[in-house]
């Protein structure tokens, strides 16, 4: 069985299950991640600056630690790996399209937990 | 009484999920949280404020958490206790973070028993009280 597209487990831990803070992080995950990751696909794409790839995908890599989405932890832990080597740039270019896919697919998840973080907590 | 009851805490880490997760776990705990963004500012931070511990992110923009360290170490000549916060597990940068004055390192995501663990033993190693 794969896993899910969208993991909250190590946030709801972390919070204790609180909406109010799960709802916070989502925000900022989803007000924050996307320009890094566009910033990560001109550098693949447009690039050979291996150290700026490395440098943006483990910050990145830090984020996809606390929103888990499906893959993208490996995903990026390899790119990391990989520009640090200044190696692969065929293999860095599979997971980051690996990555963009994942993501869209995973956003009208995170979406639909903010909702329902709000319906459980009417002070958001 | 809470484990950090009254400890100032300075949490420099750049990206903001990270630095809030830190900032709730800490606060939760009692202390009092500082946050900043790089290594130059947490460097005039610690010149001009007491803290009892700095959590400081490796990989920062302008000034990353090794030159802030060391900074730290020799020119303000300040024994503050430095836990690191990585995202990587290379065993090279951990030996790195203990060889230019840090007192740990833990990788991030946070884990809550791992930080508090490393928080518990660097409070014993410096006697700090609350």
């Amino acid at each position: 069985m794969s896993a899910p597209i969208l993991d909250l487990d190590y946030l709801n831990e972390i919070s204790g299950g609180d909406p109010k803070y799960v709802y916070e992080v989502l925000t900022l995950f989803v007000e924050t991640f996307p320009a890094g990751l566009t910033n990560l696909e001109t550098l693949i794409r447009e690039t050979d600056d291996y150290d700026a790839i490395h440098k943006q995908a483990h910050t990145l890599k830090s984020s996809a630690g606390i929103v888990r989405i499906r893959g993208m932890f490996d995903d990026l832990s390899r790119i990391d790996m990989l520009a640090r080597n200044k190696s692969n740039k065929e293999e860095i270019v599979a997971r980051l399209d690996n990555i963009l896919f994942n993501f869209n697919k995973a956003i009208p998840f995170i979406q639909a937990e903010r909702v329902k973080c709000r319906a459980a907590d009417p002070g958001i | 009484m809470n484990l950090l009851e009254g400890q100032k805490i300075l949490v420099a880490e750049d990206n903001p999920l990270n630095q809030k997760i830190a900032v709730f776990l800490l606060t939760k705990h009692g202390a009092d949280i500082t946050t900043v963004a790089n290594g130059a500012e947490a460097i005039r931070l610690v010149e001009a404020t007491r803290f009892d511990l700095v959590l400081m992110d490796i990989q920062m923009p302008e000034m990353d958490g090794y030159e802030a360290t060391q900074y730290i170490r020799h020119t303000l000549k300040s024994n503050v206790p430095i836990l690191a916060l990585s995202a990587s597990n290379y065993e090279d940068e951990i030996a790195k973070c203990l060889s230019i004055g840090m007192n740990g390192c833990i990788s991030k995501p946070i884990d809550a028993d791992k930080l508090f663990d490393a928080i518990r033993r660097i409070t014993k190693e410096f006697n700090i009280t609350a």
